[in-house]
């Protein structure tokens, strides 16, 4: 019979707040499940199980499991903590059953104050005692008062007895634990497992008395053979082959165990690293396209903010300052004045002095400064049009200017240079509308530059977004982490086929061996001048081999049922756990390698190996493989303690829930399930549909089972939170 | 006077601001590349002052800052680049009428040095009453519509705002 926990309860435990009575779950046989959302208790209460079993608790800030004694003030309760109390105690109360007594396990600590005030966290302002355990026992059979266990050993046993510490990888699941439970890709690891639950080891104990038998035979029948030798050299020397050959043997058997062992280990790394190679190669495509978007990126926003803060430059800079903008005609106006002051000028000149300017230029006709200017930028000011060097119009403004310079002569007040410097100088900007043209083609440039950010951001987006679809994160994404794993996935695979080869050349090494010891052996039984050495020998020698060959046999052959039921059970719940997903997720084989170890496959039903099924899937293959195993065991067929699981069962995949709460009575007699898939906060009875599901179906009796909801108050202070539990059924 | 003389006298003249108008010309002539996105620095603290000065121009009001307030001195004409437009602004005062100016070109030449330094303040002065109107249309966008100053062509649209308003 399996054991049965009847019950738990905390005190002063984390967010279990107040004595026993008050924080109690009673469980039965069947499922019982503890509906809560997030913080609401969950994983304190596995933590009370986990203490229980093995003195440890998982810590949320570390993200790991640590002793209990490590941290010991994080499981007091915050309300105890500041309560008015100087003595607090923390504990756990287990009661559970098996088929002759009832037994109640109880570890707690004392907490003292060291001042009244002493601060939440910081254990050096508290006396904190050592774990205390009390183990009392009550015979089922009998009315007999409960026996208090003082003795340490069988304590222990008790706590033993409830989950056998082989079983807890099984028993006890947390968070993402159930991907380390059953690791496919590990031919070893599950080879010891199915080894263990399916007691072979024994068999494996007898063979090995066997091969000891063995020897011991050989050797007296050697001795025998000895004695009678007619030809004793002769008898020596095949003697001294003999064992020069079996040291061989040896030597070979070693190479080989060597050769078989680091096989298994580059064809698991290798196994392990396929799954991850394929998201691995898909990862370092996007994880590339998302740094070649970077670059472009950084240079799209460079190119883009150099051109945003040029635009203040733009106002002085260029050829052509924006800062004129809409400045119309102010040079032309200018020199409408400069030309008036000239003639007013020139006309006081001509008073004073009439035969000072003989010649003038015709009206209107540019200055010797715009004649200058235009000659500098090869555009004419007059009609706006340009003209290369050397040109004709070059030559007319030339002769122009040459010709206004021979005819002026320098006047004794030269104010006007200080006009005509200006003229000079602005003789460029008469014309201003083309800055218009100027700030609309670079505000096309920054638009267009801008929706090339925002498209080459979508892109790095997307490209992330699928990054983190083939598995990535963030500090893989700047390690060389993928680019290695590709290159050991090659090197695993290489190393592989290195080590088969040796193998197999080992192999047919120890089958010359073997041939050439049985030729001497031959030799050795024909120098013994016939029929002296007692048959006995020979018989006893020849039946040891026989009975160890048929252990070997009948262990291969129980080993591959079990195989065989393996297969075929894992099958059977991997189809009741995916049952109503359209998606096919394969069949799972176990195959026996030829090096004593077992792999798991996945075929399509084309018989082709499936790679890369989803997440859910390949969960479900592992919880399906965990029950087979479990429910495979010789004897019973039922796992024999209860199942506690805290994981995260949405992740598992859509129908998971249903399928898994439809499934787990077949293989255990007890399961704990901590959930919060079954949560919702709008409901009255913070149920979801499935929730209701499940709990109406316990109600009819269909469904074995007690059903909590763990509460807590609205908006409840997080130093001072207080679970409540509610039990449904 | 003669022509090296009259201007180096121009480009001695430290046109002035008000003192109340300090922290925005600190502010948008900060050195410095953009930040975040905030458009609002110019580099120098001359091209603040031409930028004020077109803006005022553009409104075609020119108040004297005179009386106004207390006010700082800015830098000498000579250190204004570049010298362009730093031509540019005395074009657009010499090219004002008389009524505004108070004398003609041609008066000049027949000027004492009093008189044509008395004429060099006056287009000093008529710097100032620009850039001061400016500077009080820039404070005013700045004060009322901050979001503008997040756009890089914030003084692009001011000057164009301001000038298609009245067109030179």
């Amino acid at each position: 019979m399996s054991t049965i926990i009847r019950s738990i309860s905390f005190k002063n435990f984390y967010n279990y707040s107040g004595d026993y009575e008050n924080n109690t779950y009673e469980f039965s046989e069947g499922i019982n499940v503890v509906n809560a959302d997030n913080g609401m208790g969950k994983s304190k209460l596995f933590n009370g199980f986990l203490w229980i079993l093995r003195d440890k608790v998982y810590d949320s800030d570390e993200r790991k499991i640590i002793d209990i004694t490590t941290s010991p003030l994080k499981i007091l309760s915050d309300k105890a903590k500041v309560g008015g109390e100087i003595t607090v105690v923390s504990g756990v109360k287990l009661v559970y059953e098996d088929s002759r007594n009832q037994y109640v396990i109880e570890k707690s600590i004392s907490f003292t104050k060291k001042k009244a005030d002493a601060s939440f966290n910081n254990q050096r302002e508290w006396n904190i005692g050592e774990v205390v355990t009390n183990v009392t026992k009550c015979s089922l059979s009998s009315l007999s008062r409960p026996i208090i266990v003082y003795d340490l050993g069988e304590q222990v046993s008790i706590v033993r007895n409830l989950i056998s510490p082989a079983m807890h990888t099984y028993a006890l699941l947390q968070g993402e634990a159930i991907d380390n439970i059953v690791d496919l890709s590990d031919s070893s690891t599950l080879t010891s497992t199915i080894e263990t639950l399916t007691d072979l080891s024994s068999l494996k104990l007898i063979e090995k008395s066997c091969q000891s038998f063995s020897r011991n035979a050989k050797s007296d029948l050697a001795s025998q053979q000895r004695n009678q030798a007619i030809n004793l050299a002769a008898f020596d020397e095949y003697e001294h082959t003999q064992r020069e050959i079996e040291k061989q043997i040896t030597d070979v058997e070693a190479e080989l165990s060597r050769y078989m062992s680091e096989y298994t280990l580059a064809s698991e790394r290798a196994a392990k690293l396929q799954a991850q190679v394929t998201n691995t190669e898909d990862r370092i495509r996007f994880q590339t396209e998302c740094k070649n978007l970077d670059k472009k990126i950084a240079d799209a926003d460079k190119e883009l903010q150099r051109r945003m803060a040029n635009i203040n430059n733009y106002m002085f800079k260029q050829a052509m300052p924006w800062l004129l903008i809409n400045s119309g005609d102010s040079v032309s106006r200018f020199g409408k004045l400069r030309d008036e002051y000239t003639v007013a000028r020139t006309a006081r000149k001509l008073v004073h002095d009439p035969q000072s300017f003989a010649s003038l230029l015709p009206e209107g006709s540019p200055d010797d400064i715009s004649l200058k200017k235009m000659l500098e930028n090869h555009q004419c000011f007059v009609c706006g049009r340009t003209f290369e060097e050397h040109s004709e119009e070059e030559r007319k403004i030339k002769a122009l200017l040459s010709r206004s310079e021979s005819h002026a002569k320098a006047d004794e007040s030269d104010l006007h240079l200080y006009f005509d410097a200006i003229q000079r100088n602005v003789a460029g900007y008469m014309k201003t509308d083309a800055i218009f043209g100027a700030i609309a083609e670079e505000k096309r440039e920054i638009s267009r530059l801008t929706e090339e950010l925002k498209e080459l951001r979508k892109r790095r987006r997307d490209a992330e977004s699928e990054y983190y679809n083939y598995g990535g994160s963030k500090d893989l994404f700047n390690s060389d982490k993928d680019t290695n794993q590709i290159a050991q996935y090659g090197k695993a695979v290489k190393d592989a086929e290195m080590y088969e080869r040796f193998i197999k050349q080992a192999k047919r090494r120890l089958e010359d061996l073997n041939l050439d010891l049985a030729a001497v052996e031959r030799n050795m039984s024909n120098l013994d001048g016939t029929k002296k050495v007692p048959a006995g020998y020979q018989n006893l020698k020849d039946v040891v081999l026989d009975v160890q060959q048929i252990f070997e046999n009948t262990r291969k052959r129980i080993y591959e049922e079990v195989l065989e039921k393996l297969e075929r059970r894992s099958n059977d719940f991997y189809a009741k756990l995916t049952a109503g997903n359209n998606v096919m997720g394969g069949t799972m084989v176990f195959e026996k390698t030829p090096f004593d170890t077992i792999e798991v496959k996945v075929l399509t039903d084309t018989g082709s190996e499936l790679t890369g099924a989803s997440e859910g899937f390949q969960r479900m293959k592992k919880i399906a493989v965990v029950m087979a195993i479990i429910s495979s065991r010789l004897g019973g067929g039922r796992f024999m303690y209860p199942f506690i699981a805290d994981a995260p069962f949405s992740a598992f995949g859509k129908n998971f829930i249903n399928n898994f709460f439809e499934t787990v009575p077949d293989v255990f007699d007890q399961s704990i399930i901590l959930i919060k898939d079954l949560y919702d906060i709008d409901d009255p009875e913070c149920l979801s549909e499935d929730g209701h599901k499940i709990l109406d179906s316990m109600r009819s009796g269909e469904l074995k089972g007690t059903f909590y909801v763990n509460r807590i108050p609205e908006e409840a202070d997080p130093t001072n939170l207080k679970t409540t539990i509610v039990r449904y059924k | 006077m003669n022509y090296q003389r009259f201007k180096q006298e121009i480009d001695n003249r430290k046109p002035r601001y008000l003192v109340k108008y300090h922290q925005l010309v600190d502010l948008i002539s900060r050195k410095g590349a953009t930040q975040g996105g905030d458009y609002i620095q110019f580099g120098a603290y001359y091209q603040t002052y031409m930028y004020a000065f077109m803006v005022g121009y553009h409104i075609g009001d020119c108040q004297p800052i005179s009386g106004s307030g207390e006010s700082k001195d800015f830098a000498a004409i000579s250190h204004w680049k570049p010298i362009e437009i730093s031509d540019y602004i005395q074009m657009l005062i010499l090219s004002e009428p008389e009524e505004k100016l108070h004398f003609k070109w041609t008066d000049l030449d027949n000027m004492d040095d009093d008189q044509i330094k008395d004429c060099i303040t006056t287009i000093i002065r008529r710097i100032e009453g620009y850039a001061n109107v400016g500077f009080e249309y820039i404070q005013k966008k700045f004060d009322d519509e901050k979001d503008a100053f997040k756009s890089p062509f914030v003084f692009v649209n001011i000057l164009r705002e301001v000038s298609e308003k009245k067109k030179i």
